[in-house]
């Protein structure tokens, strides 16, 4: 690991992420929020300076030229955790604690959506701005932002830009990660500005439909509105979410296909895009009809409205983005354990959406129904098969073990939050919500409660968790093997 | 006819032994000596590299009339081809074995411009084609494809057990769409009339749209018992590959047994619903294992003629219902035969048989021969003369059958009352020593048109 190499290309980045901080300034002139002005500008700064002291002190003297796979896992964990951190600068100043604004900025670059806001008239607008702008950013993965729109980052390839999600592509066709990074931020932008088009004629204010567009393509979920998208009680504006939530949850590059191609052929070949449709449809038409059906509930017989909530919040849980338009703390557990299960399962690969990704769960499936298939076939050679391409073994098996560590580190941090917690329950669905960067699951996490009163530790640890769960794990689980460490000595 | 043919390869001494009692052949090959077997046949031979000046020279490309590439390598087939089409305009046969190579030549919808060589043989794929054909509908004596397919020719024979047995035609219905044109009896071809009986051991030949001719198929010659469900390939070459994609699109459960690890997986990845099994052919219990016996088919296709064999007669023994097997010289046959085999196939034969048929006897007008040459069909355009007169009016000189009429758009099958308009085209079917008269007859009445 040549040290020199990381550091230079985490000080580019910081330096570049310091004049982000430039759009909530803006946001703070154009609302004449003047007292909120200098944290921005203390945040661009620090951001701006550690990154240049990065790169001249600790940077090579050499030119940038070709990056080992370690240095990119270690460069992205390092970003991802150091933008958090930078990120969280402006919050101290709106009155919040160390630990809570570490928790919220990291809730917002890694798209979780958690939130210990409690009192949302602490934030000045920017502020909504800014925690809701830094999920859009995290949304479509850091790095791909800097490959499109870097010189310097031209050297990276393949390597650095997958680096952010260990799910490989089975397309054995291989493409120019520049345009690629290209094509999906395009995918990405006319996503945003068709959302923020689509909620502005649907009746939102404009800079409520900013931040909300932020946070829902990105699959984030941080509402500039205490109560989220129920406070606007609107139901086309419901139905809007619906759609671009959907779209958040499929793969960005099918998208770009689809738009920029018009190959709509794709849509039905695809494995993953028919399995997250197939599995939507089949769970909101489930909680539909529990909840319809629940006795006890208020909600009890009105399918229309049934049919739309189960269509929303089953969307913003699977595809992690947490947004919610009524209190589902209140309906039947049986709907609610559905949901639960949702969680783990996330949105397909390649999108804004969090969790164990669609793909993979096809990839499982696949593999259990092949495993009995050779239990009578002992010879046969059955490949599993993801759009009609077989996946290679080497693949299956990373896919197949990654599963497994999902759990393992599920479990792990689960018992930890519990035992600092002293609370099974809020342990390990605080764990679940956010490995799977969700944002929002049941009481005491539902739409009425918050991570507000969790303990300090628990908060640090948890912030941690969104983020190896943003970058699937393994640029974390590495740091565990001794030759990550060995570092040259030029 | 003067044929050039490139490249000495068993197919190719196939040809020429079969060809060059009548056809004056020139073989060419980079070889200094030509092979023994070759010494014994009556041909010339020139050695050099096809695509020299002097070798094109000194085999007179001009005054030939067919040029065939059948070495063993795709691309020196291509260039080859290439070469003697530069040199005159000769009819080109090339040979590939390549799927894309295939297409490619044979001007697959994608590409735009002509590649110039005439005919694209692909000797696997032939095979394929005649295994398919068989499996597919496996009553069907004969089977020709006419007009892209639209329409179709099958050749029955009638059993027993056939539910119109000893009827008069005249009481007996047809599918629509479908018409008989024919009866073999005792070896001898007839125009059947309404008063003709179908006995057993007939040979009936049907004409008809795919429609009305699965409809056939199902209502008149379908057995349960004869129906392919499920079938075994042995071998997962080039055949067997091919062979499993197209049963595979007739939803005939398949399993396909291959001795190599890669290719297995090469398999399974390309195919989608075919089990495919990674095992040598000969492997006894795997045959009882994977219950090869209650197979409706099992195909042997793999390279080596023994594998064929003894998987064949494993097979016949575990009691599969149909045994299909390829062998790669004719002498085998025989004993395959012996051996009870339903279906022995060689890739050699079929292709000769397919170059014979397209190429070299062809007949510009005759479509088809059947029944052994005893029947023939062929394509007339109607006479203005006969604008706008039903079939029945016709009063053909011998007796014929109208089978197909085409426009522009369709294809059907005439009745007695179907009207004929002057742009359309027939096909007609004859026995073939009134054909010409029933040509003539149409000539006339043309002739006579143009001189009203």
């Amino acid at each position: 690991m040549r040290i020199d190499y990381i550091t230079s290309v985490i000080g580019i980045v910081l330096m570049y992420f310091g004049a982000l901080f430039l759009l909530p300034i803006f946001v703070a002139i154009y609302y004449s929020e003047y007292s909120a002005l200098f944290p921005f500008l203390i945040g661009g700064i620090a951001s701006n300076l550690f990154g240049l002291f990065l790169y001249r002190v600790f940077g090579t003297k050499t030119e940038l030229k070709d990056i080992k796979k370690k240095e990119a896992l270690c460069i992205v964990a390092c970003i991802w955790i150091l933008l958090s951190l930078f990120a969280s600068i402006p919050f101290l100043f709106f009155g919040l604690s160390l630990v809570d604004s570490v928790f919220e900025a990291t809730s917002g670059i890694s798209t979780c959506g958690a939130s210990i806001l409690t009192d949302f008239s602490i934030l000045p607008k920017s502020g909504f701005f800014w925690r809701s702008f830094c999920q859009w950013l995290g949304g479509i993965g850091i790095i791909v932002i800097f490959i499109a729109v870097l010189p310097q980052f031209a050297f990276a390839g393949r390597q650095f830009f997958f680096s952010e999600s260990a799910l490989q592509s089975n397309d054995r066709n291989t493409f120019r990660v520049q345009s690629y990074a290209y094509n999906i931020i395009a995918v990405y932008i006319i996503l945003s500005i068709s959302a923020v088009i689509a909620f502005k004629f649907a009746g939102m204010p404009l800079f409520d439909a900013v931040c909300n567009m932020f946070s829902m393509i990105s699959a984030g979920g941080l509402s500039p509105h205490p109560n989220s998208i129920s406070g606007y009680h609107n139901n086309t504006i419901v139905w809007v979410c619906i759609v671009f939530m959907f779209l958040a949850g499929v793969n960005f590059t099918i998208q770009y296909k689809v738009i920029f191609q018009r190959n709509f052929k794709i849509l039905c070949r695809n494995s993953e895009y028919n399995f997250y449709f197939v599995f939507f449809t089949f769970a909101s038409i489930l909680v539909t009809i529990l909840i319809t059906c629940d006795h006890n509930s208020v909600c009890k017989g009105m399918w229309l409205d049934n049919f739309r909530n189960s269509l929303f919040h089953t969307l913003s849980i699977m595809t992690s983005t947490g947004f919610y338009c009524v209190d589902h703390d209140l309906w039947d557990p049986k709907a609610k354990m559905v949901l639960i299960s949702l969680i783990f399962m996330g949105a397909s690969a390649g999108s804004a959406g969090g969790g164990l990704k669609i793909a993979r769960i096809v990839y499982v499936m696949r593999f259990l129904v092949r495993e009995i298939k050779l239990l009578l076939h002992p010879k046969a050679i059955i490949p599993i098969k993801l759009d009609q391409k077989s996946v290679s073994e080497s693949i299956g098996q990373q896919i197949i073990s990654f599963v497994f560590l999902y759990f393992t580190v599920y479990v792990i941090i689960g018992f930890v939050v519990t035992m600092i917690e002293n609370d099974i329950l809020k342990g390990f669905l605080a764990t679940a919500i956010t490995l799977g960067n969700t944002g929002l699951g049941f009481a005491p996490f539902g739409p009425t409660g918050g991570f507000a009163h969790m303990s300090t530790l628990s908060k640090y640890i948890l912030s941690l968790t969104m983020i190896i769960g943003r970058l699937e794990l393994i640029p974390f689980l590495i740091i565990f093997n001794k030759d990550y460490w060995h570092i040259s000595k030029k | 006819m003067k044929i050039i043919i490139y490249g000495i390869t068993d197919i190719s001494y196939l040809i020429v032994k079969d060809l060059c009692k009548e056809h004056d052949i020139t073989i060419i090959d980079d070889t200094e000596e030509l092979p023994s077997k070759f010494e014994k046949l009556d041909i010339s031979f020139i050695s050099g590299n096809i695509s020299d000046k002097s070798v094109l020279k000194s085999a007179r490309v001009p005054e030939c009339d067919l040029f065939i590439a059948c070495s063993g390598y795709d691309e020196s087939n291509i260039v080859a081809s290439w070469s003697v089409m530069r040199v005159s305009n000769i009819e080109t046969v090339c040979f590939v074995s390549k799927l894309e190579y295939f297409n490619n030549i044979s001007n697959d919808d994608f590409f735009t411009s002509e590649v110039g060589i005439d005919h694209v043989l692909w000797p696997e794929e032939s095979l394929v084609k005649e295994i398919f054909r068989i499996v597919s509908v496996p009553e069907v004596v004969y089977v020709d494809y006419f007009e892209k397919g639209k329409a179709r020719l099958f050749e029955y024979k009638i059993k027993e057990d056939f539910p119109l047995l000893n009827k008069e035609l005249k009481y007996c219905s047809f599918p629509p769409e479908t018409i008989m044109v024919a009866l073999t009896r005792n070896e001898e071809l007839f125009i059947p009339n309404g008063s003709t009986k179908i006995l057993a051991g007939d040979k009936p030949i049907f004409i008809g749209t795919p429609k009305g001719m699965s409809l056939l198929a199902r209502n008149l010659f379908s057995t349960k018992e004869e129906r392919i469900d499920s079938a075994v390939i042995v071998g997962g070459g080039n055949i067997g590959f091919m062979l499993a994609k197209r049963l595979e699109s007739v939803n005939i459960s398949t399993k396909i047994i291959e001795k190599d690890k890669s290719r297995c997986e090469f398999l399974a990845d390309k195919l989608s619903k075919t089990l495919v099994i990674n095992s040598s052919g000969v492997d006894t219990d795997l045959f009882y294992e994977e219950e090869i016996g209650d197979a409706d088919a099992v195909i042997n296709v793999t390279s080596n003629d023994e594998t064929n064999l003894f998987c064949s007669v494993l097979a016949r023994q575990l009691g599969a219902k149909k045994i299909f097997s390829k062998t790669s010289s004719d002498s085998f046959v025989p004993i395959f035969e012996k051996a009870g085999i339903d279906v022995i196939l060689s890739t050699g034969r079929t292709i000769l048989n397919e170059l014979k048929s397209r190429i070299i006897n062809k007949d510009e007008n005759i479509l088809s021969l059947v029944g052994k040459g005893q029947g023939s069909l062929f394509e007339i355009d109607v006479p203005s003369a006969f604008d706008g007169f039903q079939v029945k009016d016709l009063h053909l000189p011998y007796k014929a059958v109208i089978a197909v009429v085409k426009n522009a758009r369709k294809v059907t099958i005439p009745k007695g009352n179907s009207v004929l308009n002057k742009n359309d085209k027939m096909i007609i079917f004859t026995k073939s020593e009134n054909a010409l008269g029933v040509k003539e007859f149409f000539r006339k009445k043309e002739d006579n048109s143009n001189e009203d």
